[in-house]
């Protein structure tokens, strides 16, 4: 499992920032239900392989998820999401995931 | 002058129904559905927290400001359900948000009136000239305690407000504030419990509509208004009957009122919650309307606020998803989906 | 060029009773059963393992190894291609004239790791970025089939063949960790792990060693059994999942390193942690054109995996490459019994990493 060291948290933050209220579209889509450790209460979600305006491949979760929209070639919107607790001490990483426009 | 300059919204995505949490817990859903004039409220996702919420909310105000957001003096978040119980909110949503770092930042708490608390800063500093714009957020998950009647009204959502002091940018100009304050018990939480304690009937009269129905009267005889000179009256909405009554007790006629019932599709956002229903008004809102908000946080107090509409609203409402975008856009979780979710397990 | 002149090889399964110093050991026993001096003539160790440093956070198995045979050890860490990497370095040792005879072991213990930390090894390869957000091997694996299947019109229950195929070869094979035979029904009904790819397409992470006596030529000329390691290569590239990927795939680049003709490879061992892994490395090498993947494994059926490839025979990571290079000997040796290809003479087999951001060649052949 990766972690948010301190340092990696801070680094990370302008990594997302950069991300943050993107537009891109989706080249491809699993949904995956069989979890990574931490996501075991989140089973199943989808994950997408999206091309943002930067021309960079992304992977990502898709949230807020209607199936039918969910195909290769949608068009999506990137937002900002938790994407790791380290327990109830440690930091919260916040991270991009992406949504369906229209 | 100072005004609004740029507003925005987020509403989560799922909804629970009251039937469902009346199922659950045993009860007849009818009953409390009439008596807390409620259908249903929004449940904010495993992965959202009062930051996301701020974010995306503070970026659709940006982008109907149209400023540069560099020149943001000032990030106020109001919130009772703030992610670190010490690291602000304010500064995670300030990054996030690309500001730069020259501004001032803190996290506002005062129940559900946290949000307005911030824009009466963030207005004065604009007013003054010390900042030339500002950011409050009002955005909350609401805790509610499984089985307690607050569950049906405990809901998630968050509502941005740029401010600043150029006539030609100001949607909606400042006219003026009022706000009462008092040590009311009617509602409160102690360190470390996960749910907050309410008065039940105490948070009728002598918390919420003595404290709305009073600063909204000081508001208008500070500035002479009248109910006639009011377009539309917004108050703090715990559920769908306390602001109606309060409109009546006022003498406002229903349609000046009728924003308000957005409460009974998506809950009561706390901290979110009158910003919220300004957010909708602004979003029909024509040039010339006047707009009054009162706000209510337990504990208690009340802020007041009168705006007036400006010609420049019209070519920035589009701009940005309206609220009633978020609104519309929903799918429904059961119960056992929605404790998931908001870690009741 | 370097010569595998003995091999041996454990049961793969859940070994609970022993770890992998006692793997190793085992291993090296079943080793001298082909050839007795191993151990007394090897100079030096190559030894392909990752449960090791993962379990303890320490690389103190080589020493433990070294204490244990007498002989200088060298931990080889590859993730998935260790094993191949490991008798690459060990062909090239003895190559160099820096050494004569050397021992190759690959050995892993899954069954002393946590689920979530197979997947963590599982996940080596793939972009910390992704990860962050969730992507397991199998996602992304996942993300590829649905693309492939998308733009070559294909259905994901046409891949429930290849899991079919390994176990029917497997069940012929008394080595294999499954030797079950199993119905396209059975595949296609099992449980989802990441849409389209289903349980029983999905390789089973286990325990067990392998072992190679490897020797100089000069020194081969003086065994009986002997299968050169006539050429290899390995390569990291970016991930096929990078659209933007301009290195180009590993597997691809590997295949144009080698010089032997694919149509003269007479059998094959190919990488299929999923499945669909297989349909990748053989397109991937060359043996058919795009698209045609399935098609052309259905054709070649038997030269392909034919000891039940990894889902048949359990996965061991480290030994993984030695596994495949151990199918192909015995085949290049006329000793694979009920599953023997007929006039086998030169073997290759195909090593990736993750998703293909590393891919290791191996060549054997009868001749030099």
């Amino acid at each position: 499992m990766i972690g948010f060291r301190v340092a990696e948290n801070w680094r990370g933050l302008e990594k997302s920032r950069k991300l943050l209220d993107k537009e891109g579209t989706l080249l491809s889509y699993t949904v995956v239900h069989s979890p990574p450790a931490g996501k075991e209460n989140t089973v199943p979600f989808y994950l997408g392989q999206v091309s943002l305006e930067d021309k960079i491949t992304h992977i990502m979760e898709i949230v807020d998820a209607e199936k039918e929209k969910i195909k290769k070639g949608a068009r999506v919107r990137t937002c900002l999401r938790r994407i790791h607790v380290q327990g109830r001490k440690g930091l919260i990483g916040y991270g991009i995931k992406c949504r369906v426009t229209g | 002058m100072a005004g609004i300059v740029g507003y925005g919204a987020y509403i989560p995505f799922y909804r629970i129904k009251a039937e469902e949490i009346a199922k659950t817990w045993g009860k007849e859903a009818g009953a409390v559905k009439k008596g807390l004039a409620m259908e249903e409220k929004s449940v904010a996702a495993a992965d959202e927290d009062t930051v996301t919420m701020s974010v995306e909310a503070s970026l659709n105000a940006l982008k109907r400001a149209g400023i540069d957001r560099k020149k943001i003096g000032a990030v106020y978040s109001g919130s009772e359900s703030k992610v670190y119980a010490v690291k602000p909110n304010a500064t995670i949503i300030g990054e996030m948000l690309d500001i730069g770092n020259n501004y001032t930042a803190a996290d506002l708490e005062f129940a559900c009136k946290a949000g307005t608390a911030g824009l009466q800063a963030a207005l004065a500093m604009v007013k003054a000239g010390m900042i030339e714009y500002g950011l409050a957020i009002g955005a909350d998950t609401a805790q509610a305690k499984p089985g307690d009647i607050l569950e049906y009204t405990a809901s998630s959502g968050a509502a941005a407000f740029i401010v600043g002091n150029k006539k030609e940018e100001i949607i909606a100009e400042f006219e003026g504030t009022a706000s009462v304050s008092s040590d009311t018990p009617d509602f409160w939480r102690r360190n470390l419990q996960p749910y907050p304690e309410h008065g039940e009937r105490f948070t009728g009269e002598p918390a919420y509509f003595r404290h709305v129905v009073g600063t909204t009267k000081a508001l208008m005889e500070q500035l002479k208004l009248k109910v006639e000179d009011i377009d539309h009256m917004v108050f703090h909405t715990p559920n769908g009957k306390f602001p109606m009554k309060a409109g009546k007790m006022l003498g406002f006629p229903e349609k000046k009122t009728a924003a308000n019932l957005l409460v009974s599709e998506i809950g009561n956002t706390y901290s979110g919650a009158s910003l919220l229903v300004l957010t909708h008004v602004l979003d029909n809102a024509k040039p010339g309307e006047r707009i009054v908000v009162t706000s209510f946080g337990s504990g208690a107090g009340s802020d007041a606020f009168s705006f007036k509409v400006t010609d420049s609203i019209t070519r920035k409402q589009k701009n940005a998803p309206a609220t009633r975008l978020y609104a519309d856009r929903k799918r429904y979780v059961d119960y056992a989906s929605y404790a998931k979710m908001r870690g009741v397990f | 060029m370097a010569a595998i002149v003995a091999i041996g090889i454990t049961r793969f399964g859940d070994r609970w009773d022993k770890d992998e110093l006692g793997l190793a050991e085992e291993v090296l026993e079943n080793l001298k059963r082909e050839e007795g001096n191993a151990v007394k003539e090897a100079e030096e160790i190559f030894l392909a393992n990752t449960s090791y440093p993962l379990i303890r956070k320490n690389m103190s198995l080589q020493q433990e190894v070294a204490e244990k045979t007498g002989i200088s050890c060298i931990h080889t860490f590859h993730e998935e291609c260790s094993g191949s990497i490991a008798l690459q370095n060990a062909a090239e040792a003895v190559d160099s004239g820096r050494i004569y005879k050397a021992l190759v072991i690959g050995t892993d213990k899954m069954s002393d790791l946590t689920s979530a930390e197979i997947q963590q090894l599982s996940a080596f390869s793939l972009k910390e970025e992704w990860q962050k957000n969730s992507l397991s091997l199998a996602a992304a694996y996942a993300l590829l089939e649905k693309s492939y299947l998308e733009r070559y019109k294909k259905k994901p229950e046409e891949m429930a063949a290849l899991a079919v195929k390994a176990h029917a070869q497997g069940s012929r094979n008394s080595n294999a960790q499954f030797q079950n035979v199993l119905s396209k029904e059975q595949v296609n009904q099992s449980a989802l792990v990441a849409e389209p790819i289903r349980q029983l397409e999905c390789a089973d992470w286990c325990d067990g060693a392998v072992a190679m006596f490897v020797v100089s030529d000069k020194e081969a000329e003086s065994y009986k059994k002997k299968i050169y390691l006539k050429e290899h290569v390995q390569v990291v590239s970016g991930s096929p999942l990078d659209k933007e990927n301009t290195f180009g795939s590993a597997i691809r680049k590997a295949a144009g390193m080698v010089k032997t003709k694919i149509e003269d490879i007479d059998v094959f061992e190919m990488h299929e942690v999923f499945s669909f892994g297989e349909v990748m490395c053989a397109e991937g090498l060359g043996c058919c054109r795009s698209g045609e993947g399935l098609q052309w494994i259905g054709k070649n059926n038997e030269k392909v995996n034919p000891g039940g490839g990894m889902k048949a025979c359990g996965y061991v990571p480290a030994a993984n490459g030695l596994r495949q290079a151990a199918e192909i000997v015995l085949q290049l040796r006329n000793a694979a019994g009920e599953r023997q290809i007929k006039n086998a003479k030169t073997g290759l087999s195909v090593n990736l990493n993750g998703t293909g951001e590393k891919a290791a060649i191996n060549i054997f052949s009868v001749k030099k």
